[in-house]
């Protein structure tokens, strides 16, 4: 057992000031116990640092990993139902504005008859469109939900 | 290279990053995982399990801690997990299988100062242990410590030196023994 006085000084030893060196030094020289334990720590430190420095995994282990990665992690495509979705949804809309607004720029008016008639029948495509831009964007959010 | 590898993660380049970061904290957290667990195969196991999960979890990183903090935290839990399975797993108490362990491993250390030292520091309590093996696997930083296993630096110092006072005092007694022999 070292003097309780030096034991924390023998134990930072590698830290130590020149000065508090010079003291331990000093005190080592006459003590058998403490020069026994300085030993016996820089024995200690000596093969610790032989034994645990330096520790470094092999090349192997990148290699290893990255095929556990592929096995257990298929890479994923990324889906195209969204993206289809959106074009057909887009295409309809068009389509469906295209034969509401068409009519009314190209065909001269005959009678107020016709001309009633005519506006019905827009309207019934407006709330078409209407009705379909409504499901178009329900199937598009439960798309992007599921894919 | 924390800066590089969050600028992937904020551009998506998950795979990249993943790169970035494996060269960068391959061994750290290999020698984390040694210090927390002992043994060196064990460790390669765990510290690939470690980066499936950084893998599996890297979209998910949004930057609240640093890079390093967040891996080194997987890290310790992933090991702590390994440690409660193998306690589980062993029927012997802890401290045999420790020692064991120990004894077949590493068998330098007795030529050199007397005694098994790989045994003495398997009989270590756990912290102690743990601080130890890092200490000297990281160069005996004590910053570096502390940051791996999340300490303050006041602990890893107490902890370091009852351990190495206890390993020293044990070497001198076996010393003083033998030439009593």
């Amino acid at each position: 057992m070292a003097c309780a006085k030096f034991e924390d000084l023998l134990l930072g030893y590698a830290e130590l000031s020149d000065a508090e060196r010079v003291r331990a030094d000093g005190h080592v020289a006459g003590c058998t116990a403490c020069k026994e334990f300085l030993e016996a720590l820089q024995a200690v430190d000596t093969n610790l640092t032989a034994q645990y420095s330096h520790r470094v995994l092999d090349a192997n282990f990148d290699h290893a990993l990255r095929r556990r990665i592929r096995q257990e992690i298929p890479r994923q495509r990324p889906s195209l139902v969204p993206e289809l979705l959106d074009f057909i949804g887009w295409a309809g809309i068009v389509a469906l504005i295209a034969l509401w607004i068409g009519p009314l720029i190209h065909t001269p008016v005959a009678d107020a008859t016709q001309k009633a008639a005519r506006w019905s029948a827009g309207i019934l495509v407006a709330c078409a469109t209407f009705v379909m831009a409504g499901f178009w964007v329900a199937l598009r959010c439960f798309a992007d939900l599921i894919h | 290279m924390e800066q590089e590898i969050r600028a992937c993660l904020d551009q998506k380049r998950y795979r990249e990053a993943f790169d970035l970061l494996l060269v960068e904290y391959r061994n750290k957290v290999f020698r984390l995982c040694t210090s927390m667990l002992g043994d060196r195969a064990q460790a390669e196991d765990i510290a690939q399990d470690v980066f499936m999960r950084i893998w599996k979890a890297l979209a998910g990183f949004r930057g609240q801690s640093s890079l390093s903090t967040w891996i080194y935290a997987i890290t310790r839990n992933t090991c702590l997990t390994a440690i409660k399975t193998n306690a589980s797993k062993k029927e012997v108490p802890l401290e045999e299988a420790g020692v064991e362990r120990a004894a077949a491993t590493v068998q330098p250390a007795i030529s050199r100062t007397g005694v098994d030292l790989e045994a003495l520091v398997a009989q270590l309590p756990e912290k102690h242990r743990q601080v130890l093996r890092l200490y000297y696997m990281e160069e005996k930083s004590y910053d570096e410590v502390a940051r791996l296993l999340d300490l303050p630096m006041g602990s890893v110092k107490t902890y370091l030196h009852r351990a190495r006072k206890q390993l020293a005092e044990a070497v001198a007694r076996s010393r003083m023994e033998a030439r009593n022999c």
